[in-house]
């Protein structure tokens, strides 16, 4: 038994990386859509029809698509149309429907598109008729969505599955093939091709996806902070984000792939201004990332780390903001929604630390009821301003970092975030919820009931691994949820 | 860049004037026509502004036909007489979902909140503007329009103001540049003046249409359930983009426009902010003049917005700073902004002639904040302004103020939210008794507005 998979339309991210495969460049045309919809923290449009508004957007950026492709003409035709215009009409239309539908085309559509070429190419010219087989493609619905059923997946639709959840973008040419010739079918073929996309660089892009919408770190674009009060901050802001990068994919790779790694590693990847930051005693040359060893008392993984801290670290108030995260996202707990009235954060004061601030929430106790759930956590991260430096005191006062985890199966108090980590990569909770994040990203849709087997088994296994994420990964496409189709009944 | 003074404004206003008469010959027959059936149309303007606004500077102070605004609403003194302005209005929310869902979702809607994320349903019921495009069928090419400066969080029911009959979330056009193609030039962007050229773009447009609709239709065909409704939805979406593309949809007026006027901009770049607004209004009132829809919508910002209003000298977060200090000066600013803005808008509309009197006259425009008072996170009493009279339907020039919450006034027998809905509702012929659901305030018109 598995969850109903619903129709899938390409995420903004998935849109601009077909986009790259077929024409070759990275126009990113997807930057101004309508935002996607969301299976939990991820990206995933699989419940809203489009609306009028988006089929224009799709229009207008299929027209902007097909022009660049003219322009490129050399490079997206297979053939020279000067010997024979005709055939290598028929043939283009072929290879790049073939690519924009993840699928062969049939004779009907071939012949509809032919009849646009010719429209085109009266009207117009050669070009033009290029142009409207481009625009035509890129509207349609093949394109637009991860079309699959009625029945059971197809190879071509299998091999969709696998890359736009390992890639996050269309088969290749490898896939494709397999998918032709009818070998992708569940089994060791599918295992063995996960495997080789895992190690492509395009994985990697995955992953960074994966723990940007994981952790709630695609906000770090919005973070603002005072030029005067952190001056480090604007030089460090890019190095952040890519250090995570890094970071993450060193730990898939060299680093031996373990969830525990991801939270309790004692080293980063970093240039020389991060390595400053984090006081490595290293110097590193000019534009070189490099492993470095970390003050083990200081850093400790991925919620240690400058990009992290800072996403979640308002001035005065981090505390909440890294606890709610740490609750939602690595606990899978929710929170009820904060009451009307509760708005009134006691401003910043220049005499106090933000533990003593939020002492206000457990005095009042419709606060403490959900902050008692949430400063717990943040509290431990108070050894970490706004900007994720290590710091002792807080307005002349000693900081205390001391907390306490409610609801799981690693209760009690602890010290430091990397205790806290440390508690959290034992934690049953916590790994049954990276499971289910990671079902999310890889299906596109959110888990039901009829899931739950298959998220027991991969638990399981998940355990059984030691906790490796890269295994995880082969796991999943492994699933029944993910190599058996179920439609709406 | 954008020329400053050559505005689309200008231009369509001239030529409802006699002094583009050459430039506009093939089209003029058309305009003059439109202009003398204005005032009979109904319109409605909605506004949406979020944060909150200065508590002690909410309202006037005086009487309902003699009264003085505060200091951040002064930029609306021009227009007092085409105004009314309601203090005290009693809004009931639904907090379940938290406190800017409340406020956002249920400003235009009334409606209980079911889910703030995730598979909708997330209202329970429609926007006004929805509500009256189903009851009164709308002529125009746009049977609504919805206009957005810069929501953020697309994913969340606190970044939404307008929803459909199903209370599934309409998200708004947010790029200027490409609202102006949609709206004024059928989307064929390169047709120009050259009237064969733009004839032959219509021609391959709807061929590839054609094509489009065939794959839409036999996967339609293919599935079932909730796929089959978003094959559904994604034809209908062609049908209404291919009837402007029709021959004779009167689109003659607006080609004189140039899309010169709506540069290619950042239109999420927080900076640009001011830019966007101006645009959008811009494009909003070009939309009313051409006729383009009667049911126009702009959203700024969002419920826990996070726009940085730094040309006021406000470098923060805007909702950051409402958590820090109740009735900040630096969110006064803010405010006084907004009011400026909305100055703006009421200003162009009430420079066109049109009838009798003005565009702003013949129609009605409700300019309405998420909350009061954002310290707080409280949406009642609801801050709200209406403007124009909609060819003489409403009284204006009206201050009115309600009994006070704060004195002890029940909520449920005071004039409320969900009854001003049913009044704008009326007005623009949909005869409902009701907007919203039962359970979030009184049925019925607001008595004594008309």
């Amino acid at each position: 038994m598995v969850g109903v998979a619903p129709l899938r339309r390409l995420t903004r991210l998935e849109y601009n990386n077909t986009v790259r495969a077929l024409i070759g460049e990275d126009l990113r045309p997807a930057k101004d859509f309508t935002a996607d919809e969301r299976a939990g923290s991820f990206p995933a449009n699989y419940f809203s029809p489009i609306s009028e508004l988006q089929f224009g957007e799709y229009a207008t950026a299929a027209a902007t698509i097909a022009e660049r492709a003219v322009a490129l003409r050399a490079k997206i035709l297979p053939c020279d149309p000067a010997s024979g215009e005709a055939a290598c009409v028929s043939q283009f239309i072929r290879d790049f429907a073939r690519r924009a539908y993840r699928r062969p085309i049939e004779a009907s559509e071939q012949s509809q598109l032919q009849k646009i070429f010719d429209l085109g190419r009266m009207g117009a010219g050669f070009d033009n008729g290029i142009k409207l087989v481009v625009e035509t493609m890129l509207q349609s619905p093949h394109f637009l969505y991860l079309v699959e059923g009625p029945g059971a997946l197809t190879p071509h639709q299998l091999a969709s599955r696998l890359s736009y959840f390992l890639w996050k973008g269309p088969p290749d040419a490898q896939l494709g093939q397999l998918a032709d010739s009818g070998q992708l079918v569940p089994g060791p073929t599918v295992v063995q091709e996960a495997r080789r996309m895992l190690a492509d660089d395009r994985a990697k892009a995955m992953l960074d996806d994966f723990h940007t919408y994981w952790l709630l770190l695609a906000e770090y674009d919005k973070v603002v902070r005072d030029q005067a009060a952190y001056p480090t901050f604007a030089a460090l802001r890019e190095p952040m984000r890519e250090e995570m990068h890094r970071f993450v994919n060193y730990v898939f790779t060299e680093g031996g792939g373990r969830f525990d790694t991801l939270l309790t590693a004692p080293y980063s990847v970093v240039n020389g201004p991060l390595a400053k930051f984090y006081g490595a005693g290293v110097t590193i040359p000019d534009g070189a990332w490099q492993k470095v060893e970390l003050d083990a008392a200081k850093r400790s993984g991925l919620l240690t780390q400058g990009l992290f801290l800072t996403t979640h670290g308002r001035e005065g108030s981090a505390a909440v903001h890294r606890g709610v995260t740490i609750r939602t996202q690595l606990l899978c707990l929710d929170l009820p929604p904060p009451p009307p009235n509760a708005g009134i954060v006691p401003p910043p004061e220049a005499t106090t630390t933000t533990r003593q601030r939020l002492e206000r929430h457990r005095a009042n106790s419709s606060c403490a009821a959900c902050h008692s759930l949430i400063d717990g956590l943040g509290l431990g991260f108070e050894s970490y301003d706004a900007v994720g430096a290590f710091r002792e005191t807080e307005n002349g006062q000693k900081v205390d970092d001391s907390g306490e985890i409610h609801e799981t199966d690693v209760d009690g108090p602890f010290r430091g975030a990397r205790e806290l980590s440390e508690r959290l990569v034992q934690s049953k909770s916590v790994q049954g919820c990276v499971v289910g994040q990671w079902f999310r990203y890889a299906l596109g849709r959110m888990e039901t009931e009829a899931d739950h087997c298959a998220l027991e088994s991969l638990e399981r296994q998940f355990a059984d691994s030691k906790l490796n994420l890269a295994e995880l990964l082969v796991a999943i496409v492994q699933s029944d949820a993910f190599l058996i189709r179920r439609g709406e009944e | 860049m954008r020329s400053r003074h050559f505005t689309r404004r200008n231009l369509i206003q001239s030529a409802l004037g006699a002094g583009a008469v050459a430039a506009l010959t093939p089209f003029l027959p058309v305009l003059e026509a439109e202009a003398q059936l204005a005032p009979a149309r109904k319109r409605l303007v909605l506004i949406f502004w979020s944060g909150g606004t200065t508590v002690s500077q909410a309202w006037p102070t005086g009487t309902e036909t003699d009264f003085k605004f505060p200091p951040i609403m002064a930029s609306l003194e021009p227009f007092k007489s085409k105004l009314v302005v309601f203090k005290n209005m009693r809004r009931k929310n639904d907090y379940s979902q938290g406190a800017h869902q409340a406020g956002t979702a249920g400003t235009w809607t009334s409606a209980r909140m079911l889910a703030k994320e995730g598979p909708n349903p997330w209202t329970s019921g429609p926007s006004l503007d929805r509500l009256i495009a189903s009851k009164v069928p709308q002529p125009t090419v746009f049977p609504t329009l919805d206009l957005d400066c810069q929501s953020e969080d697309g994913e969340n029911l606190r970044s939404k103001t307008l929803f459909d009959l199903q209370g599934r979330p309409i998200q708004g056009e947010q790029d200027p540049s490409r609202a102006f193609d949609r709206i004024f030039t059928d989307g064929v962007v390169s047709g120009g003046t050259d009237p064969a050229l733009a004839e032959r773009l219509r021609a391959e447009r709807r061929s590839i249409l054609d094509v489009v609709r065939t794959d839409l239709t036999s996967l339609q065909s293919r599935m079932s359930g909730q796929d089959r409704i978003k094959m559904d939805q994604h034809l209908q979406a062609l049908r209404a983009t291919e009837q402007r593309l029709s021959p004779g949809s009167t689109s003659g007026g607006t080609i004189t426009l140039t899309k010169d006027q709506f540069p290619k901009i950042d239109f999420l770049a927080n900076d640009n902010f001011p830019q966007i607004a101006k645009l959008h209004m811009d494009l909003l009132v070009g939309s009313l003049v051409a006729d383009r829809s009667r049911i126009i919508s702009l959203q700024f910002s969002q419920g826990n917005g996070d726009i940085m209003y730094r040309w006021v000298g406000v470098q923060d977060e805007h909702h950051a700073l409402t958590h820090k200090v109740a009735d900040d000066p630096r969110l006064d600013r803010i405010h006084e902004w907004y009011y400026q803005q909305f100055a703006y808008l009421l200003g162009k509309m009430n420079a066109i002639p049109e009838g009798n009197g003005t565009l702003l006259d013949n129609c009605v425009v409700c300019i309405a904040n998420e909350m009061i008072d954002s310290y707080k996170h409280i949406s009642d009493p609801w801050p709200i302004i209406m403007a124009g009279n909609g060819g003489g339907y409403f009284k204006t020039g009206r201050f009115l103020a309600y009994p006070d919450p704060a004195a002890g006034a029940p909520n449920t027998s005071s004039p409320n939210h969900s009854q001003f809905l049913v009044s704008i509702a009326n007005y623009m012929g949909a005869q409902v008794d009701r907007v919203g659901d039962e359970t979030m305030g009184p049925s019925g018109p607001l008595p004594g507005l008309v």
